[in-house]
């Protein structure tokens, strides 16, 4: 340990230049990551949500709980919830949102203390609307008013909350088939239904798995690359250490003691710069603007560092194994005659 | 220490032929010959780097020519001290840090032996502002910080310029006639083996008694 900290202490200029590097490729993947939680967030956390685990949808939806229509359950007791694109105007403006009708007395949702009519909204919708404002649904022209807010985005866009009383009552007001779009924590398996848990119904949400496989790779090539830097570096580090080493070996000392060496400045320059972008993603997420989605989520941040440091603790392994391989003979020899 | 029958080929070249060696405590002895003769390829059997092919190798009376990697390694690191022709020193460790990292236990102090070398006013200096005859005398406190009672030196002063290579050879020679210890020297240059008790010639795989 003793032996890596000073060999970094007092060869600062080339272990600072590789912090730098392994800082880059790490600040690259948490900011990415980042951006991808943003979106993952944007596009879903209207479904993250709703407190409830199972999902039941029409077989033909593609698990899309806008395109999923299911009859009215005849049984009252089964809660439902319904899903709807709509285009409203409010102040003369149209704006595209989701309304989500969700069952009242079930904490399912945010609607319990909703009157017929009323709806919730999230803030992104508009920043200056009040309570008892009325948006106005462009085809049906029925009305909603606004009793307060709460969070929720699906597919990059606001979410209204309503309730089901509200759902069947703009139904019949715009002379529609009433129907619902899944049941919630029902457990029987009809063949025409399609059964979903919340992540599944997340990951069904149009361009969600797109966009996050796009991040997932990325982060994937980025972690791979940093590990082939840092390989690369250490490698190189150690071939031109190479008589030095051989002489310690012919001397007798324990391979072990050169090997922890390696694995400890590894181990400290990797953590470091996770340490450091997990720092600047703070600073990142305080200085983005708002409309850009960027979202600190340091469980997810920490696991993608954690699987860094164990990455280029394999690639350490190259390294370690050329020490291995170091024929102390060869080395002495070559230079004696 | 003691050679018996030693023999030594590499791809059916015989380069050792039968070497029987003996080393008593106290001794320093001088092995001289041409270039690609055997010299380092004796040392490095004496210093438990390569196998003998055949013969035994006695190491204070025991036999020690048929060890597993990690024994010799301990005993290379106890009992045998390494000098070769450059000193290769760690260039992130100061002088005392070399002999720190090798030291075994403190029976020895490593700030009095490099005193006895020269080097006290060096403690605490990164090799690269050392001098080649200062780099080299590190490498021979580091060949001694274990008390090893056995001192294995090839081509020592090759590097140096005669007034610091002189002064190495001194050093080396004085380990066996102070401190009691075997010490093996090859050497090119004629004018250090005055130094040693005996001096051997390597010829054609043979050891020859030039001057005793
Ligand atoms: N690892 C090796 N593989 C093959 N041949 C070797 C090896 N080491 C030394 N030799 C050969 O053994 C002979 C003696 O080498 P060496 O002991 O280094 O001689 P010296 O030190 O006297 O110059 C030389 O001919 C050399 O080419
Ligand atoms: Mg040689």
């Amino acid at each position: 340990m003793q032996l890596g900290w000073k060999e970094m202490w007092r060869q600062k200029r080339k272990f600072s230049m590789l912090f730098v590097i392994t800082l880059l490729i790490v600040m690259l993947t948490t900011l990415i990551t980042g951006l991808a939680d943003g979106l993952a967030y944007d596009n879903g956390s209207a479904l993250h949500e709703l407190n409830a685990s199972t999902y039941r949808l029409d077989k033909d939806s593609d698990g899309q709980l806008t395109r999923s229509f299911l009859d009215v359950p005849a049984d009252s007791s089964i809660a439902t919830m319904s899903v709807r694109p709509l285009t409203i105007t409010l102040n003369g403006k149209k704006e595209e949102v989701t309304l989500f009708a969700l069952p009242k007395g079930s904490d399912i949702g945010p609607v319990d203390h909703l009157q017929k009519g009323e709806v919730l909204y999230d803030s992104s919708l508009s920043e200056n609307l009040r309570s008892g404002d009325v948006l106005t649904d462009f085809v049906s022209e029925y009305d909603f008013t606004i009793a307060g807010e709460s969070i929720g985005r699906y597919s990059h866009g606001p979410v209204l909350y309503t309730t089901n009383e509200t759902w069947f009552d703009y139904l019949r007001y715009s002379e529609q088939r009433p129907y619902v779009s899944a049941e919630i924590g029902t457990n029987h398996s009809a063949s025409d239904t399609l059964m979903m848990s919340q992540q599944e119904l997340i990951e069904s949400v149009p361009g969600y798995s797109a966009e996050q496989s796009t991040f997932t790779m990325m982060r994937a090539f980025l972690l791979v690359i940093g590990t082939f830097i840092l390989t690369a570096f250490f490698y190189l580090f150690t071939l031109q250490k190479l008589p030095e080493l051989g002489i310690l070996k012919a001397i007798g000392l324990s391979p072990r003691i050169i090997g922890q060496a390696l694995l400890f400045q590894v181990i400290v320059i990797v953590s470091s710069a996770v340490v450091t972008s997990i720092g600047i993603m703070y600073i990142a997420d305080a200085v983005i603007p708002s409309s850009m989605p960027f979202i600190v989520d340091i469980g997810h941040v920490l696991r993608f560092g954690f699987m860094f440091i164990i990455l280029s603790i394999l690639g350490a392994l190259l390294p370690l194994w050329k020490l291995r391989q170091v024929d102390a003979i060869e080395i002495i020899g070559g230079k004696a005659s | 220490m003691r050679l018996q029958h030693v023999s030594h080929q590499f791809d059916g070249q015989l380069v050792l032929n039968n070497i029987n060696l003996n080393v008593s405590p106290g001794e320093c002895i001088a092995i001289v010959g041409p270039s690609g003769s055997g010299k380092s390829t004796l040392l490095y059997i004496l210093g438990l780097l390569r196998k003998p092919e055949h013969g035994t190798f006695l190491l204070n009376e025991r036999d020690v020519s048929d060890l597993d990697e990690e024994q010799r390694r301990l005993l290379r690191l106890h009992e045998v001290g390494f000098v070769f022709q450059q000193a290769h020193l760690i260039p992130y460790l100061t002088v005392l840090e070399q002999l720190e990292l090798i030291q075994e236990n403190r029976n020895v102090d490593a700030k009095e032996l490099l005193q006895e070398l020269g080097l006290e006013h060096r403690l605490h200096h990164l090799p690269m502002t050392l001098s080649g005859g200062e780099k080299q005398r590190v490498a021979v406190a580091r060949a001694l910080v274990n008390s090893p009672r056995l001192i294995l030196a090839d081509e020592p002063t090759a590097s140096l310029d005669y007034e610091n290579g002189r002064r190495v050879m001194e050093l080396l020679s004085q380990q066996a006639h102070r401190k009691g210890r075997s010490v093996v020297v090859i050497t090119h240059d004629e004018r250090m083996l005055d130094v040693c008790d005996r001096v051997l010639r390597v010829i054609d795989g043979t050891l020859t008694e030039i001057r005793n």
